[in-house]
């Protein structure tokens, strides 16, 4: 090798360095000045959390470009790589399999449940949930509270009303449930096969109101009972139906399915809250990952990923949605002793259980 | 080599066939696990297995409607086994029997059916026969408001259709080794003394076939009432209670713990159901004797020649094909190439891309090596349970045998949620000393034995036509049981093992509900893949992920029969083997061509 070719090597070597070393100074940097912005709690969780380095989370079904932006998120917010591995699958019978299999001493595999309240209660009756004071440990919002052990994460939308923009223009759009028992839409209605919505709604409507107006639905409107809730969005795509309720179609309009929400107002709410399970590997990260989705940033990234946020997380999807209309929260106690109304509106549904 | 060569004793005397009990009660413990698992949750409270109860039976038998839809899940059963005899029953005769050129491409389309999940079947009949958006309907302006459609897709009837035409392939593949085996000594005898082809059919071929037919008419019964994907997509919307639904409500309740303890009760009138199915089957097995047929001279006809026929039949191929194949091929792929659901139209054309299938390829990675493992475990464990559970019901002689075979026939009839939770609970029990909670090994363990009832059955009828003589004779020049079942029973049996496994290996792959349950989340397969991304409104790309997984289970199936021999000529096979009985071996069908 001669002189000339180990200098320019020497050099470009040296440059190499240079430019990582100076690209990490400025990535470090910039994470010590978010670090700086962070909550104190939050700040004494750091160190822990850049140890366990991965958690996993039951929540929503995401495919793998939707993990991994998520676990991108959650690092650039924190400045250093968290691993996430989120899966999903029905909420109770999850919930129900991770209470036996903590009474027997077989670790959950679950870092966070993120989940309505319904399941959270089951979780936290079944003493498969880490006591968080959220606020003191993390300096979340204290608004954000939920439940004994919750920090609301995202706000449910069973309660929403879509319709398909080929068969129904956007002035004869439904603009409140009761515009659902329009002799238009005889036939044309399509809702899941569970009672949930329908206790969501009552919330607001009043119980003896909702049930008439289920009982109208069902019986004079012919409204189709479908499986799931995919099936409905489907279903209202392809045009099978020209309304549903029981789902938004956030994420279907962006693919250019011919579906838009309905403009129901008031927009009914449930949130959803992140739970740390108690015998998390990653309590730390389970608590940074909380923290961060009650955040602006994190509910961007919640809204950017997978068109879900709180409704009033500005500038998210759902935000704008529901701008200029009335916002309907069902309170936690509301939603944790629904067992009565799911058993009434089933009835009238015509569910056997 | 041949079996007379092998005749020495020193390496294992009767007691050698003890590794063989011994796999049939390992096979057996697996299967007890769902079956006691429904026993023990239908007196459980809820979710709450243990704590018993017998309010479950008293809720069930106070249910609104209870004989309405008992008696409607018996149409469902007897209506889609009746389907599905209508079109397996004569391929099944046609590729095992008949001399039909295009074996290979029908073999082709079964194993791709089998790929096809049965809810893509559902959806696409929908989308065109739905009432008020049906392609169908709308041809006919049917779908306008207040037009009465001129169908409508919301029937037990095309429950029963759909079905039936699903479990075609399935159906084929557990009766085609017992086809195979058909001495046609008697079928010839028949012809020679002047009876009419048809009035051999009759009355010589069908009784002989009489085991195979109904073990599959019974299993596929079981399956039919359990089943629920078509009756989700299709009976729900259209009101039409089955037991299944029963289950199913119980199983995702709005709010609360799912009601395992109710829908195992449910389960157990299944199971009552099945009883009744199972000992019209057993009634006939006991008697068995009397079809066996393949014995040290016996030997299978050659193919019949179809000559005219040969266009009927690949028009009534084409038919079935049409029906459970084309229509929802055509429409999975539809599916993945625009960017969201819609009928076809010259607007969707314009979207048309193959962005699905780069997307799939990146996600398809993980789950495509766990779906392998998964497959391989499930195969290893049936067939080895199968092959031992078969010999012990069909050639051991024994009374234990026929429990043995009810228990294992009984098993589908779990609901597979119940026997999904049921082996999630043994894990967690096994969990101190073996930790296979979650893990790919336990969605293994439950698969395999899901599907054990299929590979006995396939087994058994096969089995029950190799007489019992055939073993005696062994025995008299001092083979000992084990070396009889090694170089006498499995390899008459192979064809049957080959089938089983290309079914056990297809099922798995698309096996759903069993994964989702058990996966602790570090076991991602392609058919909890596939659900994700429909779940998650990315349904081109769950479309693309299945297409490239029919793609490669009918290339493996393909490479599988050629690795096996299954695809060389009789004659080499029979002299690759060293075996010099007369017995001649059938046609084998991918060979055919």
């Amino acid at each position: 090798m001669t002189w000339l070719t180990r200098s320019v090597l020497h050099a470009a070597t040296l440059a190499l360095i240079a430019s990582v070393l100076s690209g990490s100074g400025s990535t470090g940097a910039h994470a010590q000045a978010r670090a700086e912005n962070l909550p104190a709690p939050i700040r004494a969780l750091l160190d822990s959390a850049r140890k366990e380095g991965a958690a996993v989370i039951f929540g929503q079904t995401v495919n793998p470009t939707q993990m991994q932006q998520y676990s991108d998120a959650v690092s650039q917010f924190y400045g250093f790589k968290i691993q996430l591995n989120m899966i999903s699958s029905m909420h109770p019978v999850k919930a129900a399999e991770v209470v036996q299999v903590m009474k027997q001493g077989v670790p959950s595999g679950i870092d966070v449940f993120w989940t309505a309240s319904e399941v959270g209660e089951v979780l936290r009756r079944g003493n498969a949930l880490a006591p968080v004071d959220w606020v003191k440990e993390t300096g979340a919002d204290a608004r954000l509270k939920w439940g004994e052990d919750g920090l609301r994460a995202h706000d449910g939308t069973l309660a929403m009303v879509g319709y398909n923009t080929q068969l129904v223009t956007a002035k004869d759009a439904p603009r409140s449930y009761l515009d659902l028992l329009n002799p238009a839409w005889k036939g044309r209605v399509a809702v899941p096969r569970t009672p949930t919505p329908f206790t969501y709604i009552s919330y607001y409507l009043g119980v003896e109101k909702t049930e008439a107006f289920l009982r109208d639905l069902i019986e004079k409107q012919k409204a189709k009972i479908l499986a799931s809730f995919p099936d409905l969005r489907t279903r209202l795509i392809t045009g099978e139906f020209a309304v549903e309720l029981g789902s938004e179609v956030f994420r279907d309009r962006l693919t250019g399915a011919p579906v838009e929400n309905a403009p129901i107002d008031p927009v009914i709410i449930t949130p959803w809250a992140s739970y740390v399970m108690r015998d998390a590997k990653s309590p730390n990260i389970a608590r940074l990952w909380g923290y961060w989705l009650s955040t602006p940033d994190g509910q961007k990234a919640m809204s950017d990923i997978a068109k879900i946020s709180r409704a009033d997380a500005e500038g998210t999807e759902f935000w704008k949605f529901a701008q200029g209309k009335k916002t309907v929260m069902v309170p936690e106690e509301y939603t944790r002793d629904t067992g009565r109304l799911v058993r009434k509106f089933g009835k009238v549904m015509g569910l056997a259980r | 080599m041949a079996v007379h060569e092998r005749n020495d004793t020193s390496s294992g005397g009767p007691g050698g066939i003890a590794l063989v009990y011994g796999l049939a009660l390992l096979g057996l413990a697996s299967v007890a696990v769902s079956l006691l698992g429904n026993i023990l949750a239908s007196f459980s409270d809820r979710a709450d297995i243990g704590h018993f109860t017998l309010l479950n039976y008293g809720e069930l038998l106070g249910e609104h409607g209870l004989g309405d839809v008992t008696l409607r899940t018996l149409m469902l059963g007897v209506g889609s086994v009746s389907m599905m005899l209508f079109f397996g029953f004569p391929i099944a005769w046609i590729l095992s029997r008949t001399d039909f050129a295009w074996k290979r491409m029908t073999i082709g389309v079964l194993v791709a059916k089998l790929a096809i999940p049965g809810f893509i079947t559902a959806m696409s009949y929908v989308w065109l026969l739905n009432p008020t958006s049906g392609l169908v309907n709308r041809m006919f302006g049917a779908t306008a408001l207040g037009a009465e459609p001129v169908f409508n897709i919301y029937g037990l009837g095309w429950i029963c259709l759909l079905q039936g035409a699903v479990l075609v392939p399935a159906c084929v593949f557990l009766m085609l080794p017992a086809f195979q085996h058909l001495d046609a000594t008697l079928e010839e005898a028949a012809w020679v003394s002047g009876v009419s082809p048809a009035r051999t059919i009759r009355r010589v071929v069908l009784p002989l076939l009489a085991p195979a037919v109904l073990g599959a008419a019974m299993f596929f019964f079981v399956i039919s009432v359990e089943t629920f994907d078509i009756v989700g997509l299709i009976g729900l919307p259209g009101g039409i209670k089955v037991l299944s639904v029963w289950i199913y409500d119980a199983m995702h309740p709005a709010i609360g713990m799912p009601d395992y303890g109710f829908a195992a009760a449910v389960g157990i009138l299944l199971f009552l159901m099945s009883a009744v199915a199972i000992g019209f089957y057993i009634y006939f097995v006991r008697r068995s004797e009397r079809y066996a047929v393949v014995a040290g001279k016996g030997r299978s006809s050659p193919p019949q020649s179809l000559g005219l026929w040969r266009w009927p039949a690949l028009a009534f191929v084409c038919g079935w094909a049409f029906i459970a194949f084309v229509l929802p091929l055509v429409t999975l792929i539809w599916v993945a190439l625009v960017p969201y659901l819609q009928v076809p139209s010259s607007a969707a054309l314009k979207t048309l891309s193959l962005t699905s299938f780069n997307f799939a390829l990146s996600y398809i990675g993980t789950p495509l090596l766990n779906t392998s493992i998964v497959a391989a475990g499930a195969i290893l464990l049936a067939l080895t349970w199968g092959a031992s559970i078969s010999w012990v019901v069909t050639r051991s002689g024994t009374r234990t045998g026929l429990w043995l075979d009810t228990a294992v026939f009984l098993s589908p009839a779990v609901p597979s949620m119940v026997a999904a939770v049921a082996f999630q609970y043994l894990g967690i029990a096994l969990y101190r000393w073996l930790p296979i909670y979650g893990t790919i090994w336990l969605i293994s363990l439950a698969i395999g034995t899901r599907l054990l009832a299929f590979c006995t059955r396939t087994i058994n009828a096969a089995s029950w036509q190799i007489h019992r003589q055939l073993d005696e004779a062994a025995y008299v020049s001092g083979v000992s049981r084990l070396k009889t079942f090694r170089y006498i029973y499995l390899p008459i049996i192979a064809p049957s093992l080959f089938y089983s496994s290309a079914m056990v290996g297809l099922l798995s792959v698309r096996e759903l509900t069993v994964p989702l349950i058990i996966d602790a989340g570090k076991a991602p397969v392609v058919s909890t893949l596939v659900f994700q991304l429909q779940t998650n409104g990315n349904h081109n790309v769950a479309a693309a992920v299945a297409i490239y997984m029919i793609a490669l289970l009918v290339a493996l199936v393909f490479i599988a029969s050629r690795l096996s021999g299954a695809d060389r000529p009789a004659q080499s096979r029979r002299q690759a083997q060293g075996r010099s009985a007369e017995r001649r071996e059938p046609v084998p069908l991918l060979a055919a061509e």
